[in-house]
C-alpha cells in the first residue's frame, strides 16, 4: 500500500486513545484553583420573575457567589442568531448591534421556556454548587403558555417577545406557488396529507461542558469547550456578546463524545463562564448532566407539514406543495432558522424531477427549548415527506412504489439538475442505486415472504426510502444570499518540514468522523509520504486559521478538499524547486511517489524531503521563489454536493400486539469518491441508528403547561444494539465535479432515508387494514390502534 | 454523589444491625438502581451497606423439592446455573431476558426484588412459581409467601427493617409447563407488560394454574379470574387460550406516555393467552 492510502479502508489513528480511555474530554480537564458552576433552570414555561433571593443559598458551605441576570447585564450582550432568512420580513429578539438577537445568558425579567437559565452558582465543588440550587428562592408570576407553532400564530395567543408580535420569526417560501396550484388543479390524482414530525433529542454520550479561564495579567480569556464551531464561538463571543478584543479569546476543543449537531451552536455557558471567571478571579468549570441536557441543548426536527402531491394515473408527479409550521423555541438558536427553511424547504423534491414544487414555512416562537439541527438536519423531514407521499401516491393509483420512483427520478442525463426550489443537484445515478437496493432486499419475491410471515401471526411489509441529501456546505456567497451572517469556505495550511514531516492544519472540527485519519490520508497520498509522517492540527483557535467547523456533512468534501488543493500547490512548488535542484526544465520533470524525477531518467530524482530541506536552508532558490514549503489554501466550493441512495426496510408486525421488528435492512449509498470506505461505513451505521430511533421510539413530549416530560434516558428511549436490525450496505460511486477528489458529504447523509423506509414498510404491512399513514415514532400502540381503525 | 459511609459486613446479623440502627442506611447489592440511578437516589444515604461479603447470601441449592437462591446471586448466575438448567429451565429462560447482559451480570435476585419496582420482570415470575421469600430482621428470621412480601412492599415501599436473605422456588410438579412472555419497555428495558404462567396437567385436565401479571399495573398481581377459568379445563382445548376467555376485569391498568391503560390491558390479555398456550404445550413436553 505504501503511501497510496487515499481510498483505502485503513484503521483510524484516533481509536487507540479513545478505546483505552486516554483521550481527554472537557470534563476530564482540570486547572489549579478551579471552581464549579451549577445553573438554576426555570421550572416555568412562561413567567415573570417577581423576586429572586439567593441570600440563603449564598451562605451554604462552599458557595463562592451566586449570579443573576441583573449581575451580568452590564457585562454581556444577548446571544445572537446568525441566520436571518433572506428576502422576507423577520422578527428577532433585540441585540444592541442590530444583528438578530437570542436569549440573554441569564434571564432578567422573564422566563420563556422550562429550562431557561435563571441563576448561576459558583462553588468550591460541583456538588456544593448543585446543592445550593434548591435554596435559591424564586417567585414566578405565571403567564399563559403556548407550546405549538400553529397555536402561537393564532390571534390572541400568548406573546413571547415585544419585538415579534404574532410570534412569527419569519415566513419563507421557495418555488412558484401559482404554478403549483394550477398544476394541482389540473391533475388526475391529488393527495392532501398532514405529517407531524416530533422533536428529537440528540442524547450524545457526552453532555456539554465548558471550562473558562481569565488571566488578569494578560487580559486574556481561554475557553475549553466541546463545540463543533470553535472559531464561530470565538468570533460571536468576543465580538457580539462580550465586546472583548477578538485576539484576547482562545477557544480549545478537547475530544468530543458525540454531538450530532447538538454541540454546533453558541450556548449561554461559554460566554457566561468567561464573565464569571473574571468576576470571581478563578477558572470555572461547568459540566451538564443528562437530565438538564434535555433543556440546555437544542432540540431537533419538530415540524407539522401540510403537503399536497398531485400526479397522473400514469405515475408521473405533476406538483408538490408544502406548508410547514415549525416551533423554533422561545428564542432562536444560533443557526436555528436555517434547518426548517432552506434545508427542508429546498430539499422536498427529494430524488424526483417534480415540475411544479412549492414550499413555505412559518418559523414561530413558542414556549419550548430552542430548535437546532440533528444528524440529517432538515433533510430527514424533507425525505420523510416526499417518500411517504410517493408511496401513498403509488397506492392510490395501484402502481408499484418502486415503479413510481423510477418514473419520476432525475435521470443521469439531466445533471446538473435544478430542482426548482433552489438546489442544483451535481451528479447522480438514482435509479441504479434504487435497483441495486431492491435487489439486495429481495423485493421481487416479497409476496411469498409475506405469506410465510402470516402463518406465524406476523404482518410483513417492505418499504423504500430514497434520498438526495445536500452536503458540503457551501458556497459562501450563496449562503450569504440565503441569510447566513457568516461564511462557509474551507481553509487549510499544509507545511512540509525540512525533515520531510508534514503538518496539515485544518478548519474542520472532528467529533467522531475520523478526520485525523482521513485528512492524513489525503496529504499522505497526494504528497507521496508515509501517513505516519503526517500530523493534523485542529481544534484550537491559536494557530489554526479561521475555520468553519464540522456539521452538515461538509468536512471531507469541503475542508478535506482544501487540504487536497493545498497539496496540489505544494507539489507545484516542489516541482519547480525539484527541477531547479536537478538542473532540469520544469516541463521535463514529474512529481510522483513523493519525489520529483526527470521524465527521461527516473533515477535522477529529488525526494520531497530533500526539496523541503533545500527550501529550508534557502541557500540556493530560484529567483522570485520564497523559502520554505508551505501553502495556505482556501476552498470555497462552487456549489453544494448531493449524495444520494436508497434504503429498503422489511418489517414484521405482530398482528395482535403491534410490536414491530425490522427484520431486514439494506441500503445503497453514493457519496462520490470515498477517502476511507471504512470510515464512511461507520458513518452509515451511525446514521441508520439515528434514523431507527425517531422512526420507532424517539419523541420529545411536552405537556400543555410547557413542562418537558422526556427529561432523561428513562423517559426518552434511544435505540440499543438489540434494537438495531441486521443490515447490509453497498455503495455506488458517482463522483462530483465540484472538488478535486470527486468526494461528496457522507457523515449524516443517509439518515434521512431510514424513517421513510421503515414507515413505508409498516404501511405496506398494514395496507390490508386500510391504514394510510402512521406518524413517527411508529410505536406498537400506534400500530395497534391503526389496525383497529382508531 | 453524596458523602456517605461504606460498610461491608461479613454476616447477615451485622448487616441487619447496621440497617436497623442507622437512619437512612441503604443496602447495596448489585448497585444497578442505587449507583446507576439519579444522584438524588443517593443524596440521603448515610451508610451504604455492601452485602457482597456475606457468603451465606450467595449460592443456589436444592432443598426439599425447591431451589433456594441466595439473595446476592446475580441474574446471570441464576440463568447459567446447572441446577436451575436441570430442574427449572423455564426460570433460566425467563431471567435470561431481563434487561440486558450487562445488567444481568450485576443485578441480584434479592436486590431486584427488594427494589419493588412494579415494572420489574421478577415479581410475575416469582408469583407464578409460588416462591417464598426468606427475610432477616431485628426480630429474627421468617419466611413469607411472595404474595405477602409484595403486599407488604406496596404498603410501605423499601422497608429497611428486613433484609431479603434468599428466595425459595418450589420445583413445579411433573407435567407442569412454565411460560414467561414480556413486552419490553423501550426506554427502561423493564416490563411494559409481562405475564408468567405455571400450569400443571393431570389426566388431561388442568389441575393447577398460577398466572401473574407485572409491569402493566401498579402492583404485580395474580390473575385469579383467569386461573379459575382454567382449572379443570382440558389441556388440549382451545378455550383456555382464546383471548375472549381471558378476563382482566377489575384490574386497574397503568397509563403513561409509553402505553395507555387501554393498550396495556390489551397486551395483558394477549400475553396471557400466549403464555397459557405455551405453558399448556410444555405440560406434555
Amino acid at each position: 500500500m505504501g503511501t497510496q492510502v487515499l481510498g483505502a479502508p485503513i484503521k483510524r489513528k484516533e481509536d487507540p486513545n479513545l478505546l483505552t480511555g486516554n483521550a481527554k474530554f472537557t470534563a476530564d480537564l482540570d486547572l489549579p484553583n478551579i471552581a464549579h458552576v451549577a445553573i438554576l433552570h426555570s421550572p416555568e414555561a412562561h413567567a415573570k420573575i417577581k423576586k429572586l433571593d439567593a441570600s440563603v443559598a449564598s451562605r451554604l458551605p462552599g458557595v463562592i457567589r451566586i449570579f443573576t441576570g441583573a449581575d451580568i447585564s452590564s457585562k454581556m450582550m444577548p446571544l445572537v442568531c446568525i441566520f436571518k432568512p433572506a428576502g422576507v420580513e423577520t422578527q428577532f429578539p433585540p441585540h444592541p448591534y442590530g444583528v438578530p438577537g437570542a436569549q440573554t445568558a441569564l434571564a432578567t425579567d422573564k422566563v420563556r421556556y422550562v429550562g431557561e437559565w435563571v441563576a448561576a452558582v459558583v462553588a468550591e465543588t460541583r456538588k456544593q454548587a448543585y446543592d445550593a440550587l434548591s435554596a435559591i428562592d424564586v417567585e414566578y408570576e405565571r403567564l399563559p403558555v403556548v407550546t405549538t407553532a400553529e397555536e402561537a400564530l393564532r390571534p390572541g395567543a400568548p406573546q413571547l417577545h415585544d419585538s415579534a408580535p404574532g410570534n412569527l420569526c419569519a415566513h419563507v417560501s421557495f418555488g412558484d406557488k401559482k404554478a403549483a396550484e394550477d398544476a394541482i388543479e389540473k391533475a388526475e390524482v391529488v393527495l392532501r396529507e398532514k405529517f407531524t414530525i416530533p422533536r428529537q433529542l440528540h442524547q450524545a454520550n457526552e453532555t456539554r461542558a465548558t471550562i473558562a479561564r481569565y488571566d488578569a495579567a494578560t487580559d486574556e480569556y481561554t475557553l475549553w469547550t466541546n463545540t463543533q464551531i470553535p472559531h464561530g464561538n470565538r468570533f460571536m463571543i468576543s465580538s457580539l456578546v462580550l465586546g472583548i478584543p477578538y485576539n484576547k479569546l482562545r477557544v480549545i476543543v478537547p475530544n468530543i463524545g458525540g454531538s450530532y449537531g447538538s454541540k454546533g451552536y453558541l450556548y449561554q455557558d461559554a460566554p457566561l463562564l468567561l464573565v464569571l471567571a473574571k468576576e470571581v478571579g478563578r477558572p470555572l468549570k461547568w459540566v451538564d448532566n443528562r437530565e438538564d441536557l434535555s433543556v440546555t441543548t437544542v432540540h431537533a426536527r419538530g415540524q407539522v407539514q401540510y403537503a399536497t402531491l398531485a400526479g397522473n394515473r400514469d405515475g408521473t408527479i405533476a406538483a408538490l406543495s408544502v406548508t410547514n409550521y415549525v416551533n423554533l423555541g422561545a428564542y432562536p438558536a444560533t443557526n436555528g432558522p436555517s434547518t426548517p427553511s432552506i434545508l427542508t424547504g429546498r430539499s422536498v423534491t427529494g430524488a424526483y424531477a417534480i415540475p411544479n414544487p412549492f414550499y413555505e414555512a412559518y418559523l414561530v416562537y413558542a414556549n419550548s427549548v430552542m430548535l437546532g439541527p440533528a444528524r440529517g438536519a432538515g433533510r430527514m423531514e424533507a425525505m420523510f415527506l416526499i417518500e411517504r407521499l410517493v408511496d401513498m401516491f403509488a397506492r392510490e393509483i395501484g402502481m408499484d412504489p418502486a415503479e413510481v420512483r423510477r418514473k419520476n427520478m432525475v435521470r443521469p442525463d439531466q445533471f446538473p439538475y435544478e430542482n426548482r426550489l433552489g438546489w442544483t443537484y451535481d451528479s447522480g445515478e438514482y435509479e441504479a442505486a434504487l435497483n441495486r437496493a431492491l435487489d439486495m432486499a429481495g423485493y421481487s419475491d416479497i409476496q411469498q415472504r409475506k405469506a410465510e410471515a402470516r402463518k406465524n401471526g406476523k404482518l410483513l411489509g417492505i418499504g423504500i426510502g430514497s434520498y438526495v441529501t445536500i452536503g458540503g456546505v457551501g458556497p459562501s456567497s450563496r449562503m450569504g444570499k440565503e441569510g447566513l451572517i457568516g461564511s462557509t469556505w474551507a481553509s487549510a495550511i499544509v507545511r512540509v518540514h525540512q525533515t520531510g514531516d508534514v503538518t496539515a492544519i485544518t478548519g474542520c472540527q472532528p467529533h467522531g468522523q475520523g478526520q485525523i485519519t482521513t485528512f492524513a490520508q489525503i496529504a499522505a497520498h497526494e504528497l507521496g509520504v508515509p501517513i505516519e509522517k503526517v500530523e493534523i492540527i485542529h481544534s484550537d483557535t491559536l494557530g489554526v486559521p479561521y475555520a468553519q467547523g464540522s456539521y452538515g456533512s461538509r468536512s471531507f468534501s469541503v475542508e478535506g478538499a482544501a487540504i487536497y488543493e493545498a497539496c496540489q500547490l505544494v507539489k507545484q512548488k516542489a516541482l519547480q524547486m525539484g527541477a531547479h535542484l536537478l538542473g532540469a526544465e520544469e516541463k521535463d520533470v514529474v512529481y510522483t511517489e513523493g519525489k520529483v524525477q526527470t521524465k527521461a531518467d527516473p533515477g535522477r530524482a529529488k525526494t520531497l524531503q530533500e526539496i523541503a530541506s533545500a527550501l529550508w536552508f534557502a541557500w540556493d532558490v530560484p529567483a522570485g521563489m520564497a523559502p520554505g514549503l508551505e501553502v495556505t489554501s482556501y476552498f470555497d466550493p462552487p456549489d453544494f454536493n448531493f449524495p444520494f441512495g436508497t434504503h429498503v426496510a422489511i418489517v414484521e408486525i405482530d398482528e395482535q400486539t403491534g410490536a414491530t421488528e425490522v427484520v431486514r435492512y439494506t441500503g445503497v449509498n453514493d457519496v462520490g469518491f470515498m477517502g476511507n470506505p471504512k470510515v464512511v461505513e461507520g458513518q452509515m451505521h451511525g446514521s441508520i441508528a439515528f434514523g431507527i430511533g425517531p422512526a420507532l421510539m424517539e419523541q420529545v413530549i411536552y405537556d400543555e403547561n410547557g413542562t418537558l416530560l422526556t427529561r432523561d434516558l428513562d423517559t426518552y428511549p434511544i435505540p440499543r444494539p438489540s434494537d438495531m436490525p441486521e443490515f447490509e450496505l453497498d455503495s455506488t460511486v458517482t463522483p462530483t465535479p465540484l472538488n478535486g477528489m470527486g468526494a461528496k458529504g457522507a457523515g449524516d447523509v443517509a439518515q434521512p432515508a431510514v424513517a421513510p423506509a421503515i414507515v413505508n414498510a409498516i404501511c405496506d404491512a398494514l395496507s390490508e387494514f386500510g391504514v394510510r399513514h402512521i406518524d413517527i415514532p411508529a410505536t406498537p400502540e400506534k400500530i395497534w390502534r391503526a389496525m383497529r381503525g382508531n | 454523589m453524596s458523602a456517605f459511609e461504606y460498610a461491608a459486613p461479613q454476616s447477615v446479623e451485622d448487616a441487619v444491625a447496621l440497617l436497623t440502627s442507622r437512619p437512612e442506611a441503604r443496602p447495596l447489592a448489585g448497585g444497578q438502581k442505587i449507583l446507576l440511578g439519579r444522584n438524588s437516589d443517593l443524596s440521603n444515604v448515610t451508610v451504604l451497606v455492601d452485602l457482597g461479603r456475606i457468603a451465606s447470601l450467595k449460592g443456589i441449592e436444592r432443598q426439599d423439592g425447591a431451589l433456594r437462591i441466595g439473595a446476592m446471586t446475580t441474574l446471570n448466575e441464576i440463568a447459567s446455573n446447572s441446577l436451575v438448567g436441570k430442574e427449572l429451565p423455564a426460570l433460566a429462560e425467563a431471567i435470561g431476558i431481563i434487561g440486558d447482559a450487562q445488567l444481568r451480570n450485576r443485578a441480584t435476585i434479592g436486590g431486584n426484588l427488594a427494589e419493588g419496582d412494579p415494572e420489574y420482570d421478577l415479581p410475575a415470575i416469582l408469583l407464578a412459581l409460588a416462591a417464598t421469600v426468606d427475610l432477616a430482621g431485628a426480630k429474627g428470621r421468617r419466611t413469607v409467601a411472595i404474595e405477602e412480601y409484595l403486599k407488604g412492599q406496596s404498603r410501605s415501599p423499601r422497608t429497611r427493617d428486613e433484609l431479603v436473605i434468599s428466595v425459595t422456588i418450589p420445583v413445579p410438579a411433573a407435567n407442569s409447563g412454565v411460560a414467561y412472555l414480556r413486552i419490553k419497555h423501550p426506554a427502561r428495558l423493564t416490563a411494559l407488560c409481562a405475564v408468567a404462567a405455571v400450569l400443571t396437567a393431570e389426566r388431561g385436565r388442568i389441575a393447577a394454574a398460577r398466572v401473574a401479571l407485572s409491569g402493566a399495573t401498579d402492583h404485580p398481581t395474580r390473575l385469579e379470574a383467569v386461573e379459575k377459568a382454567l382449572l379443570n379445563g382440558p389441556v388440549n382445548g382451545e378455550q383456555g387460550a382464546s383471548e375472549s376467555a381471558i378476563s382482566v376485569d377489575g384490574i386497574a391498568f397503568r397509563g403513561d406516555v409509553f402505553a395507555s391503560a387501554e393498550y396495556r390491558r390489551h397486551l395483558a390479555r394477549v400475553l396471557t393467552g400466549r403464555a397459557i398456550k405455551q405453558a399448556l404445550l410444555r405440560t406434555t413436553a
